[in-house]
């Protein structure tokens, strides 16, 4: 009995904080962080981004992500597994040298100054995509 | 589709299995604790087969992995399927002949809701964004380990001697299913808390009876899943964890005595090394545990604790090796550690119960210790209890060797890690004096 005493009160905490989590409804969540904790769901918006970014980008081409947060690099080589994803380095002005010369590049909360590329599409509010010119 | 493929073939793992759960060493088993074992084997068999086949330099391909499987059903076992119903004896008269229906549509509803919480992206692990699912695609499209994946410098920071099962598995799903499925993939956390459910009552079932084994086994999958929710595991390597880690407790507490339960253990020792750093501290515990604590009726402890921790040694320097020679050496070099700072050890202990006991899981711990504390732990017992404090005492001494301020980690894995020791609690809560064999 005191077993499902406990299965019962460790149930109900459960239910609580699925409830608590997000609206309880049954439509796939918009992406895999929709409803994950604070810190995990502010990545959201950048996976909204790449997802923007996929169908622009064709597969096999190499593609640099330049955004303040080191760690959305890991985020793009997993949710763009068609292109070739490298990081960039800075947040405004030219490439680095040391990126060589891409294909693309997405800019994330970051800008591009660079004569080599041109901007082909904008996303609101806060990123944009670059292609190589030829 | 692609979703369905992969989910088909993460719940297609006890099949995998069933070949090695079917041979004759593992007869003495209920069905239950033999689906259980397969799972594990399943996960264990696949991963092998990826490591070998990667060292060999053969693509991988569904066919070519399945090979050990097929090979495993050339030796003599039962036929499969032929002990689904479950003829093993019970401990009282009184027993009913099937699973009670309420008690397993507990079970079902528990196993539903986190379903729901994982399904619904409620539990998403920052990990499984970063390098879990990264690594399993890149496995799959490069139908090997990718060592030079692993290994270029930009990929520091998802530790390229990481063991490897958990991205195997999803490598497994991705080539079924033709790519890799980010949604589906979250499912393996109920998936595998199902799994480890499933375990725990196929080899409780002998000796508590099927009320008390499925009253067990629905206290195990809501504890999992509060945890796993709270600590958010969705997707990360938690969940295949916790299936070894049950495999190991329950097989060698419940059937410790038998060859079928010492080899049984070993399968989810060496599960357990190839899914986490802190299953190999795992394994070395239950093994020194076993060594001191194990079953009373066995002869020889320290020759069969030597059986016991052939598995995972095997499985460990086999990763090893293959981490060496590919120039992957990184976490398990221990470079990052500084020398113990005795100084900190207040902050630690202070960080650890704020976050881990009257964190989220302070309930968990209540039930636990509620449980222990009702009557006197039998000598079966010790073994998870040693396990358990083993466990801490690593805890404690990881977070006072790592670099720089210990409050940052404790608040990101103190919780998570001391899933471990609340496992081991609760299996220590249903150790009897007299266990019988499953």
């Amino acid at each position: 009995m005191a077993r499902w005493i406990g299965v019962l009160v460790l149930f109900v905490l459960l239910c609580a904080e699925v409830a608590a989590r997000g609206p309880l409804t049954l439509r796939p969540p918009a992406t895999i962080l929709s409803n994950a904790a604070k810190v995990q769901r502010e990545t959201e918006p950048f996976v909204l981004f790449l997802r923007w970014v996929a169908p622009r980008v064709p597969a096999g081409g190499t593609l640099a992500i330049r955004t303040p947060n080191a760690l959305h690099y890991f985020v793009a080589l997993g949710q763009l597994p068609d292109q070739v994803v490298v990081p960039a380095a800075g947040e405004r002005g030219p490439l680095a040298a040391d990126d060589g010369e891409p294909d693309w590049v997405a800019c994330y909360f970051a800008n591009l100054d660079d004569p080599r590329y041109h901007r082909v599409a904008t996303y609101e509010p806060n990123g944009s995509l670059y292609r190589r010119s030829p | 589709m692609t979703g369905l493929l992969f989910g088909a073939a993460l719940a297609s793992l006890p099949l995998v299995g069933y070949p090695f759960a079917r041979l004759r060493v593992f007869g003495t088993l209920t069905p239950a604790a033999r689906w259980g074992l397969a799972s594990a084997a399943g996960s264990l068999a696949l991963c092998a087969a990826m490591l070998l086949a990667t060292v060999l330099h053969l693509r991988w391909s569904i066919g070519l992995l399945l090979i050990p499987s097929a090979a495993a059903l050339l030796l003599p076992g039962d036929p499969i399927l032929r002990r689904f119903r479950d003829r093993s004896p019970s401990p009282s008269p009184g027993e009913p002949p099937r699973a009670p229906a309420p008690a397993v549509a507990g079970l079902a509803t528990i196993l539903a809701v986190v379903a729901y919480a994982a399904g619904t992206a409620r539990a998403t692990a920052a990990d499984f964004v970063l390098f879990w699912g990264t690594k399993g695609q890149r496995f799959a499209r490069a139908r090997a380990i990718d060592a030079a994946f692993l290994r270029d410098p930009l990929h520091a920071l998802i530790h390229p001697d990481y063991p490897p099962l958990v991205p195997c598995l999803y490598a497994w799903g991705s080539l079924i299913a033709g790519r890799f499925a980010w949604r589906t993939a979250l499912l393996s956390f109920p998936l595998f808390v199902a799994f480890a459910a499933v375990t725990l009552y196929g080899f409780a079932r002998p000796a508590l009876g099927r009320r008390a084994a499925l009253a067990n086994a629905c206290l195990l999958a809501v504890l999992l899943g509060l945890l796993g929710v709270t600590n958010m595991v969705a997707g990360d390597a938690e969940p295949e964890l916790f299936l070894f880690e049950v495999l190991a407790l329950a097989a060698l507490v419940f059937a410790g005595q038998s060859p079928a339960g010492l080899a049984a253990a070993g399968v989810g020792l060496a599960g357990a090394v190839l899914t986490k750093i802190e299953g190999t501290v795992f394994a070395v515990l239950v093994v020194g545990a076993w060594a001191v604590f194990g079953a009373s009726g066995s002869k020889g402890r320290a020759r069969t604790a030597v059986a016991l921790g052939l598995p995972p040694a095997a499985a460990l320097a086999a990763w090893l090796l293959f981490a060496r020679q590919n120039g992957l050496l990184d976490v398990f070099r221990l470079g990052a550690r500084t020398r113990l700072m005795p100084g900190e050890l207040p902050v630690v202990l202070r960080e650890l119960v704020r976050y881990d006991l009257f964190g989220p899981g302070l309930a968990a711990w209540a039930v636990v210790a509620a449980l222990l504390i009702a009557r006197r732990p039998p000598r079966a017992a010790l073994l998870p209890l040693a396990v358990a404090s083993g466990f801490f005492a690593f805890m404690i001494y990881m977070y006072l060797t790592g670099t720089g301020d210990p409050t940052l980690w404790i608040q990101w894995s103190g919780a998570r890690l001391s899933m471990t020791p609340l496992i081991c609690g609760l299996i220590a809560s249903m150790a009897q004096d007299e266990t019988k064999s499953a």
